[in-house]
């Protein structure tokens, strides 16, 4: 009997030891998050970041696109780590994004941990009231597992680099409906919209000024505020966000409008009559992502942050996510359209430029808020 | 048993009276309700001292520069006097519809009225926006449905593509149109209890002497719910000058702006910086004009005692035969549901069925599909909205009658000097403008643990609606005479058990249709939700809200179904079932 034990003992150490001997090369960490297979080495300061971020478990992701493409992009993200983060997705506009920001830093309760707002806005989260931004080494501890950091990191303007990272592209154009504007009346340039034709609601713009601020990339102030007024008496359509512009112009609701590239792509894609007119040129801001100081899940906001801005642009375009990065080496489907159009790309990205674009914003949107009272 | 017309009789009231005003009840009750006001308004006038973004604690100097600013904007008078004009028009509008109605249901044989009753609660489930929403489909000048069918018809298509009209929805009259007919159901409401509290004996006096119908309306209907009437009229004129979701709709476009819509941009911000302090001085002011209607109110009301007629015996009333004209009446009631309320919610599920925008037509139905009601489903976010949006209701419909209720009593029955502030304090919510309101809960609990849970926005709500509560609970207990709880008392009830066994079960019809009102209002509120808001405590009204301003108009009809067909498989059951019981 004892010796039926013993062999049985040596039986399972031996068959334990083959088993140890053929399984991958996964060492679990504390914290429980474990390398994919066939991953390349991390950083001891990325895995630590990685088990932080397993185990707060979650990240609240302010964002406006479809909850179905952001599940699967969470897949991807866990996947990609090891790890398995819930990706909350918190429907909130850009612009709604700051005054939320800045209520919740403002009382030490923040609950939004990833921001993506356009350059413009995000200068105004920097000041001395509202410090939203941290700085973090994202090369140092991204650089080995995600190359391209350093080329996102160094395109952010300067007041926010090392803080936020470069995500996508606004880039600004005159959509029109196909259908219902023929060919000689289709706009082709940015003055062309003052025309009498787009009175009475054929004209749809933002009431927050998103629609004009970024001419400044090419105009002066005063002139960009000009056209401003000037639209405004068109007796426009009013519609509330980029997006919804573009969604008017297809419906027919409004025959032209002023939206962003991605959001007329996204558009042509589900079959709607939208093109973009070709205008002298194209104005646009980056949008700069970044982990809001003091949100409650900073590590898993970093690495979906970092994620997101490398790694997972190529797989947001797959699943049909046009707002990428205009850049001409960028090989997105915005930059290819951009060369097809020939159009100039004016991108405000200097110190300079983000204060102008702060405050022709500000003074734009004043204005509208007092329309409407006579 | 003791009676008031003695003066012992008169001298234990009074002595009961001083004695109530200390007892724990009634104290509780002021303690609570001040508690939940004081500090939000506080706030409130906190902020407006405070220069641009600055928050009420920050460490900035007080100033009265956004005072000064506002007083001498030309902009702000202008802002006051559109708001004025809209709130008038809507306001008669409101109240052309639902009087001749509640007179209808609770006075004639008009066939169905019990049906009719319930299905007035059905519109209330519509958030204003959505309602606006669904007369955008049908009326936006080029592609709404109506427009689309109207020039086809008439052959008014020479115009060529991009052609509008005939019927021009985004103007002054659209507006108040929209407003007037979507604050009639619950006018109807509030109207409706008291006129079933009424009396009918001495309308039928005045049919026994001859007089006719109409000259009973009017000499006698009418000025028997004159209070009634007034406080409703004072109640819709305080909260038509705070809302916003259809001015925010409809406004823009009509380039009509008010003072709540203005409000919420200052507060928002977009893409500026939030200007709490003007928000808050235009709340201020505010304030001021809703503590005058309030004041008027009570004036009102002071003396309403007098025409309390639901004594110790009630019968039913004696109804007005319409003859032939009840098939009329029916029609134009039927006519006015389905204008108001039918059609713009048969454009939503026709909007909902598409994953793209498409007008209505026999062609177009054959890609119908259930698809865009998939990824609603789909959406995690969903399911998590609607169990706190269920959560929310069952929450603050009952804490806010509970509490109404025994405010309403405490002033009426205890007559005591410093307690007749109650009223006003319970009052004085509906007199700040709901973002307003909002603003001061959120800045006020942002530091609790109640922040980023669904009790932030309880206790919202819960303070939005006391007073609407308040009012139906002190019209109703107005037409109860006291001498049915003096009659206990003497007979050695304490105050419970009158309460329990006496106010309570004659209040049950207004306490199950207020209950029932303030759950079907705390569904379709935007305000709360869009301001106190966040990942963790998302209800339904904010994917409704964030789906509609990013033109995913499919997305928003298909959950405004939903929501819809949930909340009236609740509500119109109920209401039917308590309809059938008080006509018995």
């Amino acid at each position: 009997m004892f010796r039926v034990q013993q062999a049985l003992i040596t039986l399972s150490v031996v068959a334990a030891s083959l088993a140890a001997a053929c399984a991958p090369a996964t060492a679990p960490t504390a914290g429980g998050a474990s390398q994919p297979a066939g991953s390349a080495a991390r950083s001891p300061a990325l895995q630590a970041l990685i088990d932080a971020a397993s185990r707060e478990g979650q990240v609240n992701y302010a964002d406006t696109g479809a909850p179905e493409v952001l599940a699967e992009q969470a897949k991807r993200f866990n996947e990609r780590f090891g790890t398995n983060i819930d990706v909350e997705l918190v429907p909130l506009r850009a612009t709604e994004t700051n005054t939320r920001v800045r209520q919740e830093i403002a009382a030490g309760k923040v609950t939004v941990d990833v921001i993506h707002p356009s350059s413009g806005l995000v200068y105004g989260l920097i000041d001395d009231q509202v410090d939203a931004l941290e700085p973090f080494d994202w090369v140092g501890t991204f650089g080995d597992t995600l190359p391209e950091i350093s080329q996102v990191v160094d395109r952010v303007p300067e007041v926010a680099r090392g803080r936020a990272l470069e995500y996508q592209h606004l880039v600004r154009a005159i959509v029109y409906n196909k259908n219902l504007v023929p060919a000689t009346d289709v706009p082709k340039r940015w003055d062309d919209l003052l025309d009498p034709r787009w009175q009475g609601k054929r004209l749809a713009i933002d009431p927050q000024g998103s629609s004009t601020y970024q001419l400044i990339a090419r105009w002066d102030d005063a002139r960009v505020l000009d056209y401003s007024r000037k639209l405004a008496a068109q007796d426009p359509l009013w519609v509330g966000s980029t997006i919804n512009v573009a969604r008017a112009v297809a419906r027919g609701e409004a025959l032209v409008g002023i939206t962003a590239i991605d959001n007329i792509l996204d558009l042509q894609r589900e079959g709607e009559p939208v093109e973009i007119a070709p205008t002298e040129f194209y104005p646009a801001t980056q949008q700069l992502i970044f982990p809001v100081k003091g949100s409650p899940h900073v590590n898993a906001a970093r690495l979906w942050t970092a994620w997101l801005t490398t790694e997972g642009m190529p797989i947001a375009a797959t699943l049909g996510q046009s707002n990428q990065r205009a850049w001409p080496d960028s090989n997105s489907e915005m930059a290819r359209k951009l060369i097809e159009l020939k159009g100039d790309l004016a991108m405000l990205s200097s110190q300079s430029d983000l204060e102008r674009a702060d405050r022709v914003r500000t003074q734009i949107v004043d204005e509208y808020k007092r329309l409407g009272a006579k | 048993m003791a009676t008031v017309s003695s003066a012992a009789g008169r001298r234990w009231v009074a002595g009961s009276a001083r004695r109530l005003g200390l007892a724990p009840v009634p104290l509780a009750v002021a303690v609570l309700v001040a508690l939940l006001v004081v500090p939000v308004v506080l706030v409130v006038l906190l902020t407006a001292l405070r220069p641009g973004a600055a928050l009420p604690f920050d460490a900035t100097p007080l100033t009265l520069d956004n005072f000064a600013d506002l007083l001498a904007d030309p902009f702000t008078y202008r802002l006051l006097l559109n708001t004025v004009v809209y709130a008038a028009v809507s306001l008669a509008i409101g109240m052309a519809l639902a009087v001749p109605l509640v007179w209808l249901v609770e006075r004639t044989d008009l066939p169905a009225k019990v049906l009719i009753a319930s299905a007035m609660f059905v519109p209330l489930v519509v958030p204003g926006a959505l309602k606006a929403m669904g007369w955008a489909l049908l009326l936006a000048p080029r592609q709404g449905f109506i427009n689309v069918g109207l020039r086809s018809l008439l052959g008014l298509d020479t115009a060529g593509p991009g052609a509008s009209g005939p019927l021009d929805f985004y103007t002054f009259a659209g507006l108040v149109l929209i407003t007037g007919t979507g604050v009639a159901p619950s006018m109807f409401i509030m109207l409706s209890a008291a006129f079933r509290n009424m009396d009918s004996r001495l309308e039928e006096a005045g049919r026994a002497s001859g007089a006719t119908t109409a000259a009973v309306v009017q000499q006698v209907t009418l000025p028997l719910m004159a209070p009634s009437l007034v406080a409703a009229s004072i109640y819709y004129t305080i909260l038509l000058f705070e809302t916003f979701e259809v001015p925010l709709v409809i406004g823009p476009n009509a380039n009509f702006q008010v003072l709540s819509t203005h409000v919420y941009q200052l507060m928002q911000g977009d893409a500026t910086r939030p200007q709490y302090g003007q928000a808050a001085v235009f709340g201020t002011l505010a304030i001021v004009i809703g503590v005058a209607l309030a004041a008027l109110y009570a004036r009102v009301s002071r003396d309403a005692y007098r025409y309390a007629v639901l004594r110790g015996q009630r019968q039913a009333p004696r109804l007005v035969r319409l003859g032939r004209g009840k098939w009329v009446a029916l029609g134009a009631v039927a006519l006015y549901l389905l204008l108001a309320d039918v059609l713009p919610i048969l454009a939503l599920v026709w909007a909902s069925l598409f994953r793209t925008f498409t007008p209505p037509s026999l062609a177009a139905l054959s890609g119908a599909s259930l698809e865009v009601y998939r990824l609603v489903l789909a959406d995690p976010r969903w399911g998590r909205a609607l169990a706190n949006t269920a959560i929310l209701v069952v929450a603050v419909s009952g804490a806010t009658v509970v509490l109404a209720t025994l405010v309403a009593w405490v002033v009426l029955r205890t007559r005591v000097g410093w307690l007749r502030w109650l009223d006003a304090l319970a009052f004085l919510p509906r007199a700040i403008p709901g973002v307003i309101l909002a603003l001061g809960v959120f800045l006020l609990l942002i530091r609790t643990p109640l922040y980023a849970t669904i009790w932030i926005i309880v206790v919202g709500q819960t303070l939005n609606f006391l007073p609407y509560a308040v009012r139906v609970m002190n019209a109703t207990l107005l037409q109860v005479h006291q001498e049915l709880e003096e009659a206990a008392r003497a007979s050695g009830a304490g105050v419970g058990t009158t309460l329990a066994a006496i106010v309570f079960p004659l209040l049950r019809p207004a306490l199950l249709n207020c209950t029932l009102w303030i759950g079907a209002h705390s569904v379709r509120d935007f305000t709360y939700p869009l301001v106190l808001g966040t990942a963790s405590n998302t209800v339904v009204a904010q994917l409704l809200w964030q789906s509609w301003v990013r033109g995913q108009w499919e997305r928003t009809s298909a959950m405004a179904v939903m929501l819809l067909v949930a909340v009236a498989a609740l509500v119109v059951p109920a209401r039917y079932l308590l309809g059938r019981h008080e006509s018995v």
